[in-house]
């Protein structure tokens, strides 16, 4: 049965060439448009890490003094912390697994004298970070906890590093001059980009990751300025870099890894008697200096990683996509109901209300699944035209799986809604008044 | 004259069609105006004013990893290179670039608000008690070439002097400041019209005293989302860090040539040093635009989708009309009804559809642009928008139904008499 109004849809679709034109047009341009957003919507919320978001928590501390009634974010918790408390909390074992870090940079060279020297960003982090974030080690490991405590001069490199100054293959041991300074490699990761880049986002969420890695203590031993965001709630002049370490210039992210509530509830009682202690000493005046402790995916929710303009875009193609079936309806009603004639004698003949409904269901359907195959088609071509055109989409790639069987489901799904009352309408029709003129 | 009530009747015999057509034109309007409104606002922001000679400016960064210069003395060395360069109409180190994205805000105030806990004698700050004006300010550091680099115009007082300029870690504080014309309108609101008179005033931060020296029309700072972008000041301050950018006025036709030299020149001043690719002004506009200007033309492209897809509406239910009705409009034309009657039913029962559709669709635009307001930052539409939605779209439904109507002209009376 199903193959006989398969074959009936697809006459049927042919006999009105223009209309079945216009229809797939509409249910195209409408899939797509939607689709289209609503992928970059997925890729932009889409969470980096789920096997353990729920276990990382970025430290927030509202370290301020009384005289802003608010400082930092809409919550009042500023988004960094600063270096002396990066170093202090640092210093303690409540935490499974913790690490400071802040984005610096300097000049590679290699023994190579043929390479010219590169400017490089730099993430600053503790050993932590490569198991704590799930960065996957190709050649070598993660520098020891000594190194993090002795500010040695180890580093790790990523994948695409090692192709550019090396051509790839196993370098661990080779030395790295970081600002005519020698660094050993003591591990290669493999080709890895977090998108988005849940734990640094002051720097944008969807950029290319840092391909250095070094000990956090190396900062304040070489004096590795900042290249990413600092602020300052106090007026206090900052002139030198042994200054700023001991300021209460907020520029230094810190990620903590628990593994359970108890954990958690831990590491918050730690942090709490932190703050007390830090009260005794003349910091964190204010009477509701606490601190705050967010999970990967609330800390994206949090930073809007994805913008305000995504969301109105996603919300207005879907507008767009009900006009489009709106259209599609009225199209379908006219064509259905110029066929009433036919389906008069088709009654009449024995056919049910039911396999008319569905006979012209299964046209509609039709229908959908190739205007929905047209609008992934219309989607890519958008998705692409925007990878090649605008810089801040370039790290998200192409539909993932969820959104290829999104596509069909969709315009199928809306399709059926959009054929439900003109093939409702159409078996209702009465035989009788159209034997009678015929 | 018009024969509403007939056609209106008629249009009733097949309500589900003309309610459809109804959602669609209101549904079209409501998005339409919305996002038209967006656009525009969109490229508002994007055509402000940034008081700079654009084409002519481009910066670039210049980190020193060699340890054996003084870099206070390299980078006197480079300007002086740098502006020697022919085509070169000056050039500065300067911490922050325009428009750039990236840079340092600071806030300034109108009086020492630091309250002095040592002294309970309340009439040390005793000229108010009203707390101090907090202004959030883009801080340029530079020396007495940056007016001239950025290529902006004083409206009063002077441009820095050279013994007024701080160099590298000398540590007296900074007096003087030249700010821009919004700074001054923004931190003393009585002087609106009158921003000449701020030369003179003081401003703090940090405790210290700063007197306004200078005023310039108009300078932007760095962070094109900032709604603080037009306050601006220029500290005389030079800081040495081995990380240091040069902004470089060159007289736009010049403006490649210089790029091209740049790099080579630089390191054969002093090797040991990376030069970042140099970047024009207009590229760093465009990449700070670069998220209002998808938006823009996404949301342009989503109007022309409407409107074809509305438009096909309107044919496609017109077509129907006119094929339903082929009897009937046979029958009129033999009763004596001209081409131009049968034409005009067929407009007035489009215009009759497009205006009940109008009238749902601004209550839709109202209700959508409510709930944009809510949901996020946008400001509330302007109802001039609803009005030039509503005019394009009468003008699409005539221009579509036109051609349909005039085929409905076409059909011979005869047809009548043939099949009853």
């Amino acid at each position: 049965m199903f193959n006989y109004y398969l074959r009936l849809a697809w006459k049927s679709l042919w006999a009105t060439p223009v209309v079945t034109l216009l229809m797939l047009i509409a249910i195209a341009l409408g899939i797509g448009s939607a689709m289209g957003t609503l992928t970059i919507y997925h890729l932009m919320s889409a969470d980096p890490i789920p096997e353990k978001s729920a276990q990382l928590f970025a430290v927030q501390l509202k370290s301020y003094d009384n005289k802003q009634s608010s400082w930092g974010m809409n919550d009042g918790y500023p988004l960094q912390i600063t270096h002396q408390d990066a170093v202090n909390l640092s210093h303690s074992s409540v935490a499974v697994k913790q690490t400071p870090m802040v984005r610096t940079g300097f000049a590679v060279q290699t023994d190579n004298p043929d390479i010219a020297p590169i400017l490089k960003s730099v993430r600053a982090a503790n050993s932590d970070f490569f198991a704590m974030f799930n960065a996957p080690f190709a050649y070598g490991s993660a520098w020891d906890k000594n190194s993090d405590q002795q500010a040695l001069e180890v580093t790790v490199i990523g994948a695409k590093l090692n192709q550019q100054l090396f051509g790839g293959g196993n370098n661990v041991g080779k030395i790295l001059y970081f600002d005519q300074k020698a660094f050993r490699i003591v591990g290669i990761l493999q080709a890895w980009q977090p998108t988005p880049q849940y734990y640094d986002v002051n720097n944008g969420a969807f950029r290319t990751g840092e391909q250095i890695f070094i000990p956090f203590a190396l900062i304040a031993s070489n004096k590795y300025r900042s290249w990413g965001n600092n602020n300052s709630y106090k007026n206090e002049e900052v002139n030198t870099f042994d200054e700023k370490l001991v300021s209460e210039s907020h520029w230094i992210q810190y990620w903590v890894e628990l593994k359970n509530p108890q954990q958690k509830n831990a590491y918050q009682a730690y942090l709490k008697n932190y703050i007390s202690q830090q009260k005794q000493l003349g910091r964190f005046e204010r009477d509701d200096a606490s601190a705050d402790l967010k999970n990967v995916t609330t800390w994206l929710t949090y930073n809007e990683v994805v913008s305000e303009d995504n969301n109105v875009l996603v919300g207005l193609s879907f507008l767009l996509l009900v006009v489009c079936l709106v259209n599609t309806v009225g199209l379908l009603l006219a064509k259905f109901l110029r066929r009433a004639p036919e389906v008069g004698v088709r009654r009449a003949l024995g056919a049910s209300q039911t396999q008319v409904f569905l006979q012209h269901l299964v046209e509609v359907s039709l229908l959908g699944l190739t205007g929905g195959l047209l609008g992934i088609l219309l989607a890519q071509l958008g998705l692409w035209l925007l990878k090649n055109n605008y810089e801040q989409y370039q790290l998200l790639t192409d539909m993932d799986i969820t959104m290829l069987l999104t596509a069909p489901v969709l315009a199928i799904g809306s399709s059926i809604i959009a054929g439900l009352y003109p093939a409702w309408k159409i078996c209702r029709t009465q035989p009788a008044v159209y034997l009678k003129s015929q | 004259m018009l024969e509403i009530s007939p056609i209106f009747n008629a249009m009733m015999r097949h309500k589900s069609h003309a309610l459809l057509l109804i959602i669609q034109i209101a549904l079209t309007l409501a998005i339409v105006a919305n996002a038209a409104f967006i656009i525009e606002n969109r490229l508002t922001l994007m055509n402000r004013d940034s008081g700079l000679p654009e084409a002519q400016l481009f910066k670039f960064d210049v980190f020193s990893f060699g340890k054996d210069i003084d870099l206070n003395q390299q980078m006197e060395l480079d300007e002086t290179m740098l502006r020697a360069i022919p085509g070169v109409i000056d050039a500065v180190t300067i911490n922050q670039i325009p428009i750039s994205g990236s840079g340092d805000n600071t806030i300034f105030m109108d009086r020492d608000d630091t309250p002095n806990k040592n002294n309970n004698d309340k009439n040390l700050h005793s000229k108010s008690n009203t707390p101090a004006k907090h202004v959030h300010t883009g801080v340029y550091r530079g020396d007495t070439h940056t007016l001239n680099t950025l290529g902006v115009k004083l409206i009063a007082g002077r441009n820095f002097s050279e013994d007024e300029i701080i160099y590298g870690n000398e540590t007296q504080p900074i007096s003087v400041a030249i700010v821009s014309k919004a700074f001054i309108t923004t931190m003393f609101p009585e002087l609106k019209g009158l921003e000449q008179q701020g030369v003179g005033k003081l401003i703090y931060v940090f405790r210290i005293p700063i007197k306004i020296i200078g005023i310039v029309d108009k300078l932007q700072s760095s962070q094109v989302t900032s709604s603080h972008i037009e306050q601006t000041i220029i500290l005389p301050k030079i800081q040495t860090r081995n990380f240091y950018r040069f902004l470089i006025r060159t007289a736009a036709n010049q403006q490649q040539a210089v790029i091209d030299k740049v790099e080579n020149l630089m390191l054969k001043l002093y090797p040991n040093r990376v030069i970042r690719t140099p970047r024009t002004l207009t590229y760093l506009r465009d990449n700070s635009y670069a998220d209002d200007k998808m938006m823009t033309q996404l949301l342009m492209i989503l109007i022309v989708i409407l409107f074809l897809i509305t438009a096909l509406g309107i044919v496609g239910m017109a077509v129907f009309n006119v094929n339903r009705r082929r009897k009937q409009i046979g029958t009129r034309r033999a009763l004596g009804a001209s081409k131009g009657n049968i034409i005009r039913y067929f407009m007035i029962e489009n215009w009759l559809i497009t205006n009940l559709g109008i009238v749902l669709g601004i209550a839709l635009s109202i209700l959508l642009s409510q709930f944009l307001m809510q949901q996020f930052s946008l400001p509330k539409l302007d109802n001039s928008y609803i009005m030039a939605t509503m005019i394009a779209i009468w003008l699409l439904g005539i221009m579509a139904v036109y051609f349909p109507a005039k085929k409905a002209a076409q059909i011979s009376p005869a047809i009548a008499t043939r099949s009853i």
